[in-house]
């Protein structure tokens, strides 16, 4: 399901991170783990598409992402990859509603109420439906964040420290949303944290 | 949704600054429009009124004044000519048709002109009832006159001296309505239109008739021949040639009467004629600075608009740059980026537009209604120009240029900066 081969980032006048290859099979899920400035967040970005490699190259379900026009990258990554970021960021003139229709609308999906609503209500969010995404509070916001990164069926979830902002109690339920979601569409997940909590959690672990 | 909805949202959800560059686009606008509506109707209108006429001949004074008076109806004359002396235009073998017009008097702010039959002919204008006028104080209504004061076949009024208030009435003789034309849209429609010898008896009062006219504007000669009498003849006789009219309106056999003809006027008699192609163009040289400056300043204000359309886009970029990247990351392309910024740029342009098209017809309006009042003459803010079109494609050019430099920023967001940058 996801591949990578050789991949390396070299960061203007900076040493080149190199990273071990990584071979995940669909539906199992991953804890990668670090401590801060290991570079955990370039390997996510490059993974997602968002940071292209130095050297080497990712692979998605068949497809060498890192060979891919942008135009296409974007495509794909827009129906291929979901991403959760540590600090959750929205269109801030959409209600969350509009917010999930534009993830459809730019990942080229046909326009689905009733899948949104469904996701919602999964996440115990129905009743926010029409809120503004300032009118959230954190925890809300992150599982509006984990709606988005789903809505699309994509094959492969990614979260970037998703909880590390996040006290105990909403932490746990934001990595039980993750897991449900992701074993709910088959996908592969892959968490990038240096957050200890969840280290027990995780049979897959991936040490930076 | 969809990138249109997108921006609209964009846009309103920072309702001040989007206002201000609205308001400041619409005021460029409207006055670039207001300028093009009110220069297109202006010209409209005197070229409509020149009806062909090659000179005008009256007393001396000033040339443009004259032809704001004898063509436009909207100067005061610059004074009397004799017939005899209108005769001798009359019979130069270089003129082929004179139209002779005494004024001096109104009623109810509208002119009356004694002229003959050619006059209305000249406008094309036709009957829409009753008769030209044939005896004496029949008058036949431009159709204005008729719309505005209710005036109906076999009505009677009283006629005052002068242009302006009613200050003394000439009561001894009552005109009669003959007939009502047809709108024109010429100065006709604003005219009473009678015999000559009706406005020189009406102020034909008698020798003890001491009345004097000091403090009200009219102009000289037309109360000198108080105790002249007669006939009741449609146009000037040889027996009236003491008698006095103000202008001539003159139109050629030949164009080198166009040389020879205001030459041998001005220099040989007491009269003076004037060229009202050459006036025109002379009073829209005059008006041209002015108008030159007003429109100059117009664009000023648009492309001040397009600057603050600039800066709010600019500075709204810098606030979204994550929810940019965010786009970016949920499979909009860099394609996508520019077009919503772009697309919101242009949705305030077409904005701005419509708010100063609205704007512009409105005051034309409005400017119409005073201007009837003060001229006589009739605008309307109910007509739509070709050259508007064009200000559209101008405005959504400077909306375009506008966002054109934000939107190449926001499609080359670097996403994975941005993002791990908090």
């Amino acid at each position: 399901m996801l591949k990578t081969k050789d991949i390396s980032h070299t960061y203007k006048g900076q040493q080149p991170i190199r990273f071990n290859d990584i071979h995940c099979q669909p539906d199992t899920h991953w804890l990668v783990l670090g401590n801060s400035g290991c570079g955990k967040t370039t390997l996510l970005h490059m993974i997602a598409g968002l940071l292209k490699p130095t050297t080497g190259n990712v692979e998605i379900a068949g497809t060498n992402i890192s060979a891919l026009p942008s135009n296409q990258l974007d495509h794909f990554r827009g129906q291929k990859i979901g991403v959760v970021f540590q600090k959750p960021h929205f269109v801030r003139s959409l209600n969350v509603e509009a917010n999930l229709m534009l993830a459809q609308y730019l990942a080229g999906i046909k326009k689905d109420k009733k899948r949104i609503e469904s996701i919602l209500s999964s996440l115990n969010l129905g009743h926010k439906l029409k809120s503004m995404p300032n009118e959230l509070s954190q925890g809300e916001q992150q599982r509006v964040a984990i709606a988005r990164a789903v809505i699309n069926g994509p094959k492969l979830i990614l979260a970037d420290e998703p909880t590390s902002a996040l006290d105990d109690e909403n932490s746990r339920e934001v990595i039980n949303l993750l897991e449900t979601q992701a074993s709910a569409q088959q996908a592969t997940l892959l968490i990038v944290t240096h957050d200890q909590r969840l280290k027990d959690h995780f049979p897959n672990r991936i040490q930076l | 949704m969809n990138l249109l909805a997108l921006s609209w949202k964009n846009i309103t959800a920072k309702p001040l600054s989007t206002l201000m560059s609205l308001i400041l686009f619409a005021l460029g606008v409207g006055m670039v429009s207001l300028l093009l509506l009110l220069n297109k109707q202006l010209e409209d209108k005197f070229e409509k009124n020149l009806a062909k006429i090659n000179l005008v001949v009256g007393a001396k004074g000033s040339p443009m004044q004259l032809i704001l008076s004898s063509i436009y109806h909207i100067d005061f004359p610059t004074g009397n000519i004799s017939l005899k002396e209108a005769n001798f235009v009359k019979k130069n073998p270089l003129v082929r048709k004179t139209i002779p017009l005494a004024m001096g008097d109104s009623y109810k702010f509208f002119r009356i002109i004694g002229t003959n039959h050619d006059y209305p002919t000249l406008y094309e204008t036709e009957l829409s009832e009753g008769k030209l006028w044939e005896k004496d104080f029949e008058v036949t209504l431009g159709a204005k006159v008729a719309k505005d004061l209710g005036l109906k076949l076999g009505d009677q009024f009283v006629s005052a001296h002068g242009f302006g208030e009613a200050i003394m009435q000439h009561e001894q003789h009552k005109f009669v309505v003959a007939g009502i034309l047809k709108p024109s849209k010429t100065v006709i429609d604003q005219l009473i239109l009678t015999n000559i010898a009706s406005i020189w008896k009406s102020h034909d009062h008698g020798a003890n008739d001491d009345h004097n006219h000091e403090g009200h504007d009219h102009e000289e000669g037309h109360d000198h021949d108080h105790d002249h009498a007669h006939d009741k003849k449609d146009t000037p006789q040889a027996e009236d040639l003491d008698k006095e009219i103000t202008s001539l309106l003159v139109f050629f056999r030949n164009p080198i009467a166009a040389i020879q003809l205001p030459r041998l006027i001005n220099d040989k008699t007491d009269m003076q004629a004037a060229a009202p192609a050459f006036e025109i163009s002379r009073l829209n040289e005059m008006m041209g600075v002015g108008q030159r400056a007003l429109r100059a300043l117009a664009l000023v204000i648009i492309l001040v608009s397009g600057f603050s359309v600039f800066i709010s886009l600019f500075n709204s970029l810098r606030e979204r740059r994550y929810e940019l990247a965010i786009m970016r990351v949920m499979g909009g392309s860099r394609g996508k980026l520019f077009a919503l910024v772009i697309l919101e740029g242009l949705i305030i342009a077409v904005l701005g537009f419509v708010l100063g098209i609205l704007l512009s017809h409105g005051a034309m309006e409005v400017l119409a209604y005073y201007m009837q009042e003060s001229y006589q003459y009739e605008f309307t803010g109910k007509t739509f120009m070709k050259e508007e079109w064009w200000l559209l494609v101008g405005s959504l050019l400077v909306g375009l240029v506008a966002a054109v430099l934000p939107a190449i920023q926001a499609s080359m967001t670097d996403i994975s900066k941005t993002l791990s940058g908090n």
